[in-house]
């Protein structure tokens, strides 16, 4: 992987990251939260399981941890932890059609919400939100599929 | 590629990586080591903030040519500033401590806050331009915000009423208790014994602040009774607080 591909890769994840921020901020309710920042996060693992290595994997979750201000390991952890479960399947998922990737992801941005909140942020954890996640997940899937494709079709040349 | 092609990677090292990282995790919400880190996040944002800030205004200044707007708009920011002072000051009017006498309100700034963990995870801090008077009270112009309690560099660390590790005392009615934020905005939270009171009672009244516990004087309002839930051995008292901290970048501390 070249150096523009893990930028291109980088600078989609925080827009992703903007992207919760800016809505979660914009809605003003405790009880909603979406993650499109995780589900950018899978769609890389999931197209391309051979470049997203567990370097790349790592950088980009402290560039997000750093840049949230967020306790050091808050997105490293879970990224490493997704990272094996979707490089260990890699190809096996793609037999899939989208709406159970969209579930299988779903389920494990959910336990990245559990643990993200039941760890460190207690105050913030309803079940509300959780469900309200996991059904954001499903919904948003195909759309974040779509650009993050088109995303590496016309800008990463490295990954095909 | 097959679509069931295995792919050949170490397992081994992301254990490892696992491991190592839920121990720098551990310690870090623990003890707090990568503090600097976090401090390095936001001193980059104040500085983009200021950097953008002032290379607008260099170019606005360059091609404008509107002298009298640009005098207007300034104008007006300060007219803004001293009508929040004066609000503020109106505001500590009501308190029974007589904290009109001198002047007591020191005006400082938000320099950072972070409103998506504001909402979502329940952290309710923010960095603000003062460092000194360390434990007093602060309030914008609509009413009582929060307490300065650290200093971070050459900034000072607000806590908000409604974060889960201040306590405020407050009194209503003929009840008093020591109110207590859950991370949730602008919410507080009393626990009192059961059939004290009667409920519809108390739903609406006015909350003070009790003066005990000795930082926030005495008589400043808070906000009001919005619910009441009772359980088998207590009653839980809700309380929708009256300032909003987002309101304004505008603020003031009480240092008496």
């Amino acid at each position: 992987m070249i150096f523009k591909d893990f930028f291109i890769i980088s600078l989609s994840l925080l827009g992703g990251y903007l992207t919760d921020s800016f809505l979660t901020t914009l809605i003003n309710k405790p009880f909603f939260e979406i993650s499109i920042t995780y589900l950018i996060f899978f769609y890389w693992c999931y197209a391309a399981p051979q470049q997203f290595s567990l370097i790349i994997v790592m950088v980009t979750g402290f560039l997000i941890d750093f840049i949230g201000a967020s306790f050091i390991g808050t997105h490293i952890l879970p990224f490493l932890l997704f990272s094996l479960i979707i490089r260990t399947y890699a190809y096996r998922l793609r037999l899939f059609s989208h709406l159970q990737i969209g579930l299988i992801f779903a389920l494990l941005g959910s336990i990245g919400f559990t643990f993200k909140y039941l760890f460190l942020y207690p105050d913030g954890y309803f079940y509300s939100k959780l469900l309200f996640n996991f059904i954001s997940y499903i919904l948003l899937w195909p759309l974040v599929y779509s650009l993050c494709r088109h995303i590496r079709r016309n800008y990463i040349f490295d990954i095909k | 590629m097959a679509s069931n092609t295995p792919l050949h990677f170490s397992r081994f090292s992301y254990f490892l990586c696992i491991i190592f990282f839920s121990f720098v995790l551990f310690f870090d919400t623990k003890d707090n080591f990568l503090k600097s880190l976090r401090i390095i996040q936001t001193s980059s944002v104040i500085t983009i903030d200021l950097m953008t800030t002032n290379i607008f205004n260099f170019f606005s200044s360059w091609l404008d040519t509107k002298d009298d707007l640009k005098k207007t708009e300034a104008q007006l920011k300060s007219l803004e500033q001293a009508y929040e002072f004066l609000l503020a000051r109106q505001f500590i009017f009501s308190d029974e401590s007589n904290l009109l006498e001198g002047d007591n309100l020191v005006p400082a700034f938000i320099k950072n806050f972070d409103a998506y963990r504001y909402i979502c995870c329940g952290v309710h801090e923010m960095l603000i331009s003062e460092n000194s008077y360390l434990y007093k009270p602060v309030l914008n112009s609509s009413g009582l915000i929060g307490q300065l309690v650290d200093s971070e560099g050459n900034y000072g660390k607000l806590i908000l009423l409604s974060d889960s590790r201040h306590y405020l005392p407050v009194s209503f009615g003929s009840i008093y208790c020591n109110a207590n934020g859950r991370g949730m905005p602008m919410d507080l939270y009393c626990t009192v014994e059961k059939n004290s009171f009667e409920t519809n009672d108390i739903l609406g009244l006015p909350v003070f602040t009790s003066g005990l516990g000795g930082i926030f004087p005495k008589g400043l309002m808070v906000g009001s009774v919005s619910r009441v839930t009772t359980s088998e051995n207590s009653t839980e008292i809700s309380i929708s607080l009256l300032a909003d901290p987002r309101t304004s970048p505008n603020i003031y501390i009480i240092k008496t």
